[in-house]
């Protein structure tokens, strides 16, 4: 790949301005929604698959 | 500029005709199953009506909307005419062939075997030729696929492939993997033993061989959303795809990590071993990086456009998306409904936790939600997308209105049918049953639930509906729109790729990483068959009398 | 902003990081599960031909049902054909440990315990084998739960999961539901 240089094309400067906290927002959402996922998961593990007893 | 509407148009209506007469089906067996009575209620139209139900959305609905959404990006994306158009029509006419052949043996009762067709049972043989049929039909669309690439990429030597179609080709290659099992299992067990031929069956080995394509078969039904997510649903955002080049990696790992993982249907069977099914399971856990990867550079993708239309703050932008594009509002409602889908799939592959929900409703529930719920809402936006290219007319105000109710009442049905059917497989029902016992008092309080689901199902229905209607409105509209696109405006990347490498726009490397990987993961689980012979089980023919 | 593509590129690889930590945690649970705890797919590997399963062997009728074998441990033998379970009811000790082996006589069947991560699929040709210990008493359900015919929904089982003391094998080990 060339060496990474300047800002995207086709946006101007206020564009790119307004753009300044990607990705934060993204960032934001993905961890909230994972980390919601793997309580949930962990929930269900303690809660319920583990008081249920051996199988083998 | 799309030249083979007519071929596009034949894929996505059969498809989607198909589709919603099977509704009609899966919300007839809810009414069964419920405590409540329901006509022509006997085991005998149940399995018949849940075949059939089943055979029309994994094996028509999703092939033929592959099939002629792949058409269309070949023509759209690459800005070219298809090739070898006769061999597409004749793959048409075998799918065609084989649906009405599947569809009839079912509907006259002599298939009711399920769609996932687990010999010794046997019904007709016509039914999995019917399915056989089909298979063939995709094939010859798989070779269009790969000869069209081929020849843009010979035309346009070093420059990168349009995403959307190296995505295709990438779902093409996939495809033609995974049916290497299916076919296996019919052409040399299920066929034979259903004419007559053998009187035995290997039971282990085509549980096995059909375990081979189950994976990855659903993700063949997914690659359109997950096309649409990174190739139109940044630009009717407004905004512009965060990483084309993570896109890339996202659906080649797809590529990869779908196929040597079909053991994790089988892990609780007993002809298979600890190794291979905990080898295969972390491999099913690497499958999931690539959606997670794709939840974050859609997200990102859609930050700038929410920003870019003035939103400000950590989730400000959220609210400042055009949500009134279906488009739009489709992408939020799939990944919101992927949370839940994708969180059961989470619980269903790890290993031992599988035993707490496998065969029971649970399963049911999330793959309605994951494949009815995330991928087929896609299906109708990337509908309502290509629709004003393929009839040269767009939708007004008013439609698109109904667009939206439309893909509302989907996703609020089906979350309103699954969640529940979640909670009562967690609590022991199991599946596939034509009568529950509500007088049972271990069972009886699953009544209301059940019916709470029917609702949903209802929902679901009059949604699949309004869909065809929607689509049938754009037929007819006698005023074309003032601005008819003649071609699709794809998603532009933040960054476009300058340089291409060779690894991200062809399969030759893939390809041979997949052929260690499939035999690493399924060698021995389908040799052992071979070198230890099972007894055989004497065949159960369903379509014989006496 | 990614100002840059090497920002682009440095920001997805963070979060590449964070998901394959998630997955890392994940697995690394269900792998301490089955290790430490004897939570695995039941995977026993084990031949039988179906045809002779009632005539000659360990599936005949005088051996099925619950046992308590000369070494102490309990096993349950049951048969699943079309369209009922052999025997139909089974009683099991509570607290204990007990070995469930099921066989199929002709297609496939299956079954899990309510309440219970006891699950397996009962394979014509195959032995299902099962270790489990049934923390809590009372009656539970065991159905069929893979489709094997039309008289699929009709099919269940039912296991009894009675306190140690009210366990009693009779002369020859046997433990059954009664009247």
């Amino acid at each position: 790949m060339p060496p990474a240089g300047g800002a995207p094309p086709g946006l101007d400067p206020q564009q790119l301005q307004s753009l300044g906290p990607v990705p934060s927002g993204a960032i934001a959402l993905s961890a909230i929604a994972v980390g919601l996922l793997l309580i949930a998961w962990l929930l269900i593990y303690l809660l319920i698959y583990l008081p249920r007893g051996m199988i083998g | 500029m799309v030249r083979n509407r007519n071929l596009v148009l034949a894929h996505l209506w059969l498809a989607f005709a198909v589709f919603a007469l099977a509704a009609i089906l899966g919300v007839w067996q809810m009414w069964v199953r419920s405590p409540l009575h329901a006509p022509y209620a006997d085991p005998e139209n149940y399995f018949r009506s849940v075949t059939a139900h089943g055979t029309a959305m994994a094996y028509v609905l999703t092939t033929l909307f592959v099939m002629g959404y792949g058409y269309f990006v070949a023509e759209s994306s690459l800005e070219r005419r298809l090739p070898w158009q006769g061999a597409a029509w004749a793959g048409y006419m075998l799918a065609v062939v084989g649906t009405v052949m599947a569809v009839v043996t079912v509907l006259s009762g002599n298939a009711s075997v399920l769609y996932t067709f687990y010999p010794p049972l046997t019904g007709s043989p016509f039914y999995y030729i019917g399915l056989v049929l089909v298979v063939a039909g995709s094939w010859v669309w798989c070779a269009v696929m790969f000869v069209a690439m081929a020849q843009w990429k010979r035309e346009n030597p070093g420059v990168a492939v349009p995403l959307a179609m190296f995505a295709t080709v990438a779902n093409a290659v996939m495809w033609a993997w995974t049916t290497v099992g299916v076919a296996a299992e019919l052409l040399f067990q299920v066929i034979p033993a259903a004419f007559g031929w053998t009187e035995t069956i290997d039971v282990g080995m085509s549980r096995t061989l059909f375990s081979w394509t189950l994976h990855a078969i659903v993700y063949f039904w997914l690659f359109p959303a997950y096309i649409a997510f990174y190739t139109m649903a940044p630009a009717a955002a407004g905004g512009r795809l965060y990483s084309e080049t993570m896109g890339r990696l996202s659906f080649i790992l797809l590529l990869l990590y779908s196929l040597p993982v079909g053991l994790h249907h089988l892990f609780m069977d007993p002809e298979q071993s600890t190794g291979f099914k905990f080898l295969q399971s972390f491999l099913t856990a690497l499958v999931t990086v690539p959606t997670l990867l794709t939840v974050f550079t859609i997200s990102a993708s859609f930050e700038i456009a929410g920003r870019l239309n003035g939103g400000t703050g950590l989730f400000g932008w959220i609210a400042k998306l055009p949500w009134h594009r279906p488009m739009v509002l489709a992408t939020g409602l799939a990944f919101f409904m992927l949370w839940f889908g994708g969180g059961g799939g989470l619980i269903n592959m790890s290993y031992g936790m599988n035993a707490m929900v496998h065969n029971t409703s649970w399963v049911t529930a999330h793959f309605h939600l994951i494949f009815g719920g995330t991928v087929v809402i896609m299906y109708f936006a990337i509908a309502y997308e290509i629709w004003p290219v393929l009839v040269g007319r767009s939708p007004d105000a008013v439609n698109l209105a109904y667009q939206r109710r439309q893909l509302w009442l989907w996703a609020v049905g089906m979350m309103v049918m699954t969640l529940p059917w979640h909670w009562l497989g967690l609590n022991g029902q199991w599946r596939r049953v034509a009568h529950f016992d509500y007088s049972d008092p271990l069972i009886a309080w699953w009544g209301p639930w059940v019916v709470v689901s029917l609702i949903g199902g209802v929902m679901l229905l009059a949604s699949a509906f309004l869909f065809v209607w929607n689509l049938l409105r754009l037929h007819a509209r006698r005023v074309p729109a003032e601005v008819v696109p003649v071609g699709m405006r794809y998603a532009q990347p933040l960054y476009p790729i300058l340089r291409i490498p060779a690894a991200l726009n062809g399969f030759g490397l893939w390809n041979a990483l997949l052929l260690l990987l499939m035999v690493a993961a399924y060698a021995w689980p389908i040799a052992q068959f071979i070198a230890y012979p099972s007894p055989g089980t004497i065949v159960h023919h369903l379509d014989r009398a006496g | 902003m990614a100002w840059t593509e090497h920002d682009v590129v440095r920001s997805e690889l963070r979060w590449a990081a964070a998901v394959s930590g998630f997955v890392v945690i994940i697995f690394g649970l269900t792998l301490f599960a089955a290790l430490a705890l004897h939570r695995n797919p039941p995977s026993n590997l084990e031949r039988i031909d179906p045809k002779t399963l009632h005539l000659t062997g360990e599936f005949t009728e005088p051996n099925l049902g619950t046992r308590v074998e000369t070494n102490g441990r309990v096993t349950v033998r049951m048969v699943a054909t079309q369209f009922a379970f052999v025997p139909q009811c089974i009683v099991v000790p509570e607290a204990q440990e007990v070995t469930l082996r099921m066989s199929s006589a002709d297609v496939i069947h299956g079954i899990l315990v309510t309440g219970t991560n006891v699950n397996t699929m009962v394979v014509p040709g195959y032995v299902s084998q099962v270790h489990t210990v049934f923390q809590r008493g009372g009656d539970l359900l065991m159905p069929c739960h893979e489709f094997c015919g039309f008289g699929h929904s009709q099919m269940y089982a039912r296991v009894r999961v009675v306190p140690r003391d009210q366990f009693r094998p009779d002369a020859q080990g046997r433990v059954s539901c009664g009247p």
